[in-house]
C-alpha cells in the first residue's frame, strides 16, 4: 500500500468517531478510490508528485468529506464512539497505567450504573436484611474493576503476540464446548435426582466450571480484539502532520 | 465548450443520479463517478470524495445494499463495496424521476423565457 495515500485518507478518516467496522470500511473504500485516481494521473503525468495532487485534487477536500462522512453517522453513534475511543489504549501508554485506568474506570461506570438498582432495592426492601445493600453494590463494582485491571494486564501481552490467534481460538473453543456440556449434564443431572443432588455433585467441580468459562470468555474477546486491531493496526500506526 | 457543472450544482439531485447509475448495473464508489462523469457527457465534475457520504446515507436508508468484492481478479489491498440498488430504492428513483421531470416543466417554463 502507498503511505502517502494512506496518511491522505487517515487524515479524513480518523477525526470521524465512528464505529470500528463503519471507520475501516471507510478507509478501505477511500483508499481504493484514492489509488485508482493516481494510478490514471500517473498514466496521464508521468510524474508520481504531480500524479499524487491531481489524485488529492480530484477526490476533494478533506474537511468537505470528512463533514460529509460525519452527516452519514447517527449523532447518538458518534457520541458513544467518542467516549469509546477514551477505553482504548492511547499511543505511548503503558500497560500497567493503561489496565490500571481501564479498571478503574469500568468500577466507576459500573457504580454508577448499579447506583439505580442500589437506590431502588434499598427503598424496596427498607431495613430488610435479606437482599443486598449499598455497600454489595459498591464491592461487586469494585470487584469487576479488578477483574479487569487483571484481565486487561495479562491480555495485552497476548494481543501484542504474534502466532497465537489460531491456539487462541482452539482454546476459546474449547473452553466453551466445556462449558457448554458441563450445563448439559447440569440440568440431567437435575432432571433425573433434583436440583440438591445435583448440586452436591457439581459443587466440588466449580473451581473448574468456573475457571474453564472464564477462559472461554476470555479467549474469544482476546481472539475478537485481537482480529479487529490487526485489521487497523497499520491506519493507527501513521504520524499525520497537520 | 460549456463550462462543466460542478458536484455541489447537482446535491439535491446527486442520490437520484446513483441510483440512476445504479439501476442499470451494480458499481463500486470508482465506477460509479466515472459513469456518472461519462453519462454528463464530460459536463459534470464531481469531487470524487464526496460521492462516499451519499452511498452510506443511501445504504442507512434501504435504498441500496452492498456487498464487499470478491478478489477473483487478483487485485491486492483493500477491498471495494459493490452497491446495487434495492427494491424500495428502485420506487424511490421512480418518484425521484417524477419530481425532476415536474421540476424541469415548472422552472423550464419560468427560466426559459418562452412567453
Amino acid at each position: 500500500m502507498n503511505t502517502s495515500l494512506m496518511i491522505a485518507v487517515e487524515k479524513i478518516v480518523r477525526p470521524i468517531d465512528a464505529p470500528l467496522v463503519r471507520k475501516t470500511r471507510m478507509r478501505e473504500e477511500l483508499y481504493c478510490h484514492l489509488e485508482a485516481i493516481y494510478h490514471e494521473e500517473l498514466a496521464k503525468l508521468d510524474d508520481k508528485q504531480a500524479a499524487f495532487q491531481a489524485a488529492i485534487n480530484r477526490l476533494g477536500d478533506p474537511e468537505t468529506i470528512r463533514a460529509e462522512l460525519r452527516k452519514s453517522i447517527p449523532r447518538w453513534n458518534q457520541i458513544l464512539c467518542k467516549y469509546f475511543h477514551y477505553i482504548l489504549r492511547q499511543p505511548g501508554e503503558g500497560r500497567v497505567r493503561y489496565a490500571l485506568r481501564f479498571g478503574l474506570g469500568y468500577a466507576l461506570f459500573l457504580a454508577v450504573l448499579l447506583l439505580v438498582p442500589a437506590v431502588m432495592n434499598s427503598l424496596l426492601s427498607g431495613n430488610d436484611q435479606q437482599y443486598p445493600g449499598a455497600s454489595f453494590f459498591v464491592l461487586l463494582s469494585l470487584v469487576m474493576g479488578w477483574n479487569s485491571f487483571v484481565a486487561i494486564l495479562c491480555a495485552q501481552p497476548l494481543i501484542e503476540r504474534k502466532g497465537i490467534n489460531s491456539h487462541l481460538w482452539r482454546f476459546g473453543f474449547a473452553g466453551a464446548c466445556f462449558g457448554f456440556s458441563v450445563t448439559v449434564t447440569h440440568f440431567l443431572l437435575w432432571v433425573v435426582s433434583g436440583w440438591q443432588d445435583s448440586l452436591a455433585i457439581l459443587l466440588p467441580w466449580a473451581p473448574l466450571f468456573v475457571f474453564c468459562a472464564g477462559w472461554g470468555i476470555f479467549s474469544i474477546v482476546l481472539w475478537h480484539l485481537k482480529t479487529e486491531l490487526k485489521q487497523t493496526r497499520d491506519w493507527d500506526d501513521l504520524e499525520l502532520a497537520y | 465548450m460549456e463550462s462543466p457543472i460542478q458536484g455541489n450544482q447537482v446535491r439535491g439531485h446527486l442520490d437520484t443520479m446513483i441510483l440512476s447509475i445504479l439501476d442499470r448495473e451494480e458499481s463500486h464508489g470508482f465506477d460509479i463517478v466515472k459513469r456518472l462523469e461519462q453519462a454528463g457527457e464530460g459536463s459534470l465534475k464531481l469531487k470524487e470524495g464526496t460521492i462516499y457520504p451519499v452511498l452510506y446515507r443511501i445504504e442507512d436508508a434501504g435504498l441500496v445494499k452492498a456487498k464487499w468484492e470478491k478478489n477473483d481478479s487478483g487485485r491486492k489491498g483493500p477491498r471495494r463495496k459493490i452497491y446495487s440498488l434495492t427494491s424500495k430504492g428502485r420506487k424511490k428513483l421512480e418518484a425521484g424521476r417524477t419530481e425532476w421531470t415536474q421540476f424541469v416543466n415548472i422552472v423550464g417554463a419560468i427560466v426559459g423565457g418562452a412567453a
